[in-house]
């Protein structure tokens, strides 16, 4: 079940336009077959160019190998776990999926009184759709997607009652938005999960979260 | 749930924003692709292969010289250890500082034998010369006329490769 | 996904301390704190049924105990 929660502007590269777009709560089967047939496609033919050029594995687009029918399956009746979608002209441009259980995702910055291990929305995964990103066409189609997201997820935040914390575990190519355009607190690589590789997390105290959400410079 | 905010906010936050990359999460981690990414050495057959014609090369110049690997530890002022894991274990990642010594007892570039040892992603070309000299060496037999050869001929391409490099900003 | 349905709650004086105490602790009303349980208690129960375990890890010994669930 999804449902719409704003109506956002989104900034069209080719035109320079503000173009309307829309944020669901929720993910549905419209979202899920638009990533089906639209996005995986283009990712493919991405990584069979760059194999044809015989380019090294450090190009390669990361999150390739995201699945989001999974993800929503697993996620679907889980209080703990909600899925958001934006979209915009028919077509999913991005999707995020968060987690909000405190025991398995408790904050790491200390607040104001100095507290830590409390609540916050933790962004499992974060994706926009490939045409919004050069690395699999260029130029790309809209801008705006992870700030909104990240918006919602601070939005959630404050309906939690976690006073807008968020945190996050960036891919590498991310992390020049998140640490210098979002201005989020850059933890360092995380090597807390054995087996994986250490990404580096990010994490939002309350006072930041809120000053992004409105528009004021931390 | 409601989301509030204004037209204007998206619009500057999206120029902020750019054509940023925005990806987040350890599922969509692809870990050899990040190992790439972030310097490491991959697990590929191209870089197995260079570290197989590093043990190789070390081995054969070490018996070119006549020296036993103890006798190789000392001059180099390495570990013994380190030095049976280069030359036996095609998976041996050595220090930085141990391939800087061995080139300097062989006179080789320290920068020619870094890309076979895995601590530079390998060249093409290395890859190929690699390869090449490996398939002609049989390890266990004393040095022959052709492996003294097949050693010379591979020291000068990485040294020539070395060289280009250097050439290039 | 946005209504709320309201609900009576009765609990004793001791239930009611360690609401007001985990209320504190974690910076959350004690709607809050209950909201957060029912996640936890789901996401546990979930697991439960899908026949794999819950353990505690002593952190000194490394010790691992089975949680029992109802």
């Amino acid at each position: 079940m999804s449902s719409l929660i704003a109506t956002i502007k989104l900034r069209e590269v080719a035109t320079n336009q503000a173009i309307q777009a829309q944020v669901f709560d929720g993910i549905d089967q419209t979202h899920l077959s638009n990533w089906k047939t639209k996005w995986v496609p283009v990712v493919q033919a991405t990584e069979a160019r760059l194999l044809a050029q015989g380019a090294p594995a450090s190009v390669y687009p990361q999150s390739a190998h995201w699945d989001w029918n999974k993800k929503t399956t697993a996620f679907q009746n889980l209080l703990s776990y909600r899925m958001f979608a934006v979209t915009c002209a028919h077509d999913t441009q991005g999707l995020m999926a968060v987690a909000t259980d405190v025991v398995m995702h408790p904050s790491r910055l200390p607040d104001d009184k100095g507290r830590r291990a409390l609540g916050l929305v933790y962004i499992d995964f974060l994706e926009a759709a490939p045409w919004n990103r050069p690395e699999h066409v260029q130029p790309p189609r809209y801008r705006g997607v992870g700030s909104v997201l990240i918006a919602t997820a601070i939005q959630l935040s404050l309906d939690e009652g976690f006073k807008g914390r968020i945190g996050l575990h960036s891919l590498p190519q991310s992390e020049d938005f998140y640490r210098n355009i979002v201005r989020m607190n850059d933890l360092g690589p995380d090597t807390s999960y054995p087996g994986s590789f250490p990404l580096r997390y990010f994490e939002f105290t309350t006072a930041e979260a809120q000053a992004f959400i409105q528009g004021g410079k931390p | 749930m409601r989301l509030n905010v204004t037209d204007d906010w998206c619009l500057a936050a999206a120029d902020r924003e750019g054509d940023r990359e925005i990806g987040v999460g350890f599922a969509a981690a692809d870990p050899t692709v990040l190992a790439a990414a972030q310097g490491q050495p991959l697990a590929s057959r191209a870089t197995e292969t260079t570290q197989l014609a590093f043990g190789l090369l070390i081995q054969l110049l070490r018996r070119r010289k006549s020296l036993t690997l103890a006798q190789l530890a000392t001059i180099a002022r390495v570990d013994m250890e380190e030095l049976l894991l280069i030359e036996k274990d095609v998976d041996y990642h050595p220090e930085p500082r141990t391939v800087h010594q061995l080139a300097q007892v062989f006179e080789l570039r320290p920068k020619a034998l870094m890309q076979l040892s895995g601590s530079a992603a390998p060249r093409e070309e290395v890859s190929r010369e690699a390869v090449k000299f490996a398939a002609s060496s049989e390890p266990m037999a004393k040095l022959t006329r052709e492996e003294a050869l097949a050693v010379e001929q591979f020291v000068a391409a990485l040294n020539r490769l070395a060289d280009k490099d250097a050439l290039t900003p | 996904m946005s209504t709320k349905r309201t609900m009576t709650l009765n609990l004793t004086d001791a239930e009611m301390a360690v609401l007001e105490a985990m209320a504190e602790a974690k910076d959350l009303t004690k709607t809050g704190v209950l909201r957060q349980a029912l996640r936890l208690y789901q996401l546990i129960d979930v697991r439960i049924a899908r026949g794999e375990k819950i353990f505690v890890e002593n952190g000194l010994t490394k010790e691992k105990a089975e949680l029992a669930i109802l």
